[in-house]
């Protein structure tokens, strides 16, 4: 069988850009919530945001047919407003993705939270500036590094993501085969050539977005050491 | 011109901190105790970010906390300035951008911008306006901070330990920064510290902790002719090597 490696290779970075948008916006959320805030039963949603670092890929695809699926909460959800299934479809891909990359950048943002000098939070609010504005002005940039880091490891995650997104997207060609189910079905067909192509290619792209996210955070480390803007 | 008065209670697992005081303008109240005995607590009250059980705290005439009328002022909303043992200067912001860092959003950019030039010119730091904190010495760090606590015009200044990591010529450039601003702003002082002789000499009234009761309050000179305990007398310590003592 003839595959689309290019539509797969578009599907991927889809799949894993959108994912990631999402894992900044609520991962950064939830770390600042997880450090600063520290509600009622942190310690329980620390661990279930780390589960999935840690669960089979299997578990973590079977908890979320439950939830995608025709009878879970959010899949009839969706049937009632959209008439179509979430199942089998490049948005089931992005919600494994998002969820086995989410961990990663909740664990780097708060870690890079946690590093900050909490005397500069209280100067900044001696200083007049509420939580909003001190975290606008001081956390987000200090955290920055981590942050950005964070997000280049989502990225990566959810582009190599395979064993959830198999159960919740299936590997239909031309729709849900991201380059690992690719990859996949194209060494189960002894297709080794193409293989070995797409796969020093992929190697290629993480490899660059690693080295992107070093050359950031290290601009960012040599600006705070006393060079000058 | 704006007197504080504290009046707090706050329950803690060790010890209960239940302290009654007041500090006029122009006044340097000095907090002196042992360790673990509720002094950075002490500040952390007066600045809002912990809340007492109850009491009162009164600056001029604003009230910061009230248990009894349900006030209790966030620390961004108090006009407290602080200064930290190791300054707290934002790294990411250069040296101008931290003096200026209280007046945005309150101060429009033209003015803002006159304001921190003559900031910068009063504590003479104009040379390092453009340089990161890391790039300053310690001197500078601390007219630094000095700036931008004192740049918002705030009606009371807490002081953890300022001087405790510096050496002798910066502890006295220090001192003679905090007298000149003290007596420009008349506000009230509160200057945190474990070891006394560093900052007796800036001291108008010593206030001595032990377990969150105050065990005495006068000038140094009072409390050393006249400790109300011996606890009092050990906490001093042998003053009269670091100022001259009149025995009379």
């Amino acid at each position: 069988m003839e595959y689309n490696l290019l539509f797969s290779f578009k599907l991927s970075l889809f799949v894993a850009g959108i994912s990631t948008i999402l894992v900044l916006i609520t991962g950064v959320g939830l770390a600042y919530l997880l450090v600063y805030q520290r509600p009622r039963g942190h310690q329980l949603l620390d661990i279930a945001l780390t589960l999935p670092l840690v669960l089979p890929p299997t578990i973590i695809g079977y908890y979320l047919i439950t939830l995608l699926g025709r009878n879970g909460v959010i899949g009839q959800l969706v049937l009632d407003l959209t008439g179509d299934s979430l199942m089998f479809t490049p948005q089931a891909a992005i919600c494994a993705a998002y969820v086995v990359s989410l961990p990663l950048m909740v664990k780097s943002c708060k870690s890079s939270f946690e590093s900050i000098d909490p005397h500069l939070l209280a100067a900044s609010y001696s200083l007049g500036h509420n939580r909003f504005s001190t975290f606008w002005r001081i956390t987000l940039p200090l955290a920055r590094p981590g942050i950005l880091a964070g997000v280049i490891l989502s990225f990566a995650r959810a582009l190599g993501e395979f064993g959830a997104t198999l159960m919740v997207a299936g590997n239909i060609p031309g729709k849900t085969d991201t380059v690992p189910l690719a990859i996949y079905s194209l060494v189960e067909s002894g297709q080794f050539v193409r293989a070995n192509q797409v796969v020093l290619i992929y190697t290629l792209i993480a490899a660059i977005f690693l080295l992107i996210s070093n050359i950031l955070g290290g601009r960012n480390l040599r600006a705070w050491k006393g060079e000058q803007r | 011109m704006s007197r504080l008065q504290v009046k707090i209670e706050k329950e803690l697992a060790e010890f209960k901190l239940a302290v009654n005081f007041s500090v006029d303008s122009e006044q340097t109240l000095v907090v002196i105790g042992p360790s673990g005995t509720g002094k950075s607590l002490l500040l952390q009250l007066l600045q809002g970010v912990i809340t007492p059980d109850h009491g009162t705290i009164q600056l001029g005439e604003r009230t910061l906390y009230n248990s009894e009328q349900g006030v209790d002022l966030p620390p961004y909303q108090r006009d407290i300035g602080l200064l930290f043992q190791d300054f707290a200067l934002f790294p990411h912001l250069t040296v101008e951008q931290n003096v200026e860092y209280g007046l945005l959003g309150t101060v429009q950019r033209e003015e803002r911008l006159q304001l921190v030039a003559n900031y910068l010119e009063r504590f003479s730091i104009q040379d390092v306006a453009r340089r990161y904190p890391a790039a300053i010495s310690g001197g500078e760090s601390q007219r630094v901070a000095m700036a931008r606590a004192m740049i918002t015009g705030p009606s009371l200044l807490l002081l953890d330990e300022p001087v405790s990591a510096l050496d002798n010529e910066l502890q006295q450039q220090f001192f003679d920064l905090l007298r000149e601003v003290r007596g420009e702003y008349q506000i009230p002082v509160i200057l945190v510290t474990h070891d006394l002789y560093h900052v007796i000499k800036v001291s108008d009234e010593l206030l001595i902790l032990n377990r969150g009761r105050i065990l005495q309050q006068g000038s140094w000179k009072e409390l050393y002719r006249s400790p109300a305990t011996s606890s009092v007398r050990k906490i001093l310590g042998p003053i009269e090597r670091y100022v001259e003592v009149d025995r009379q």
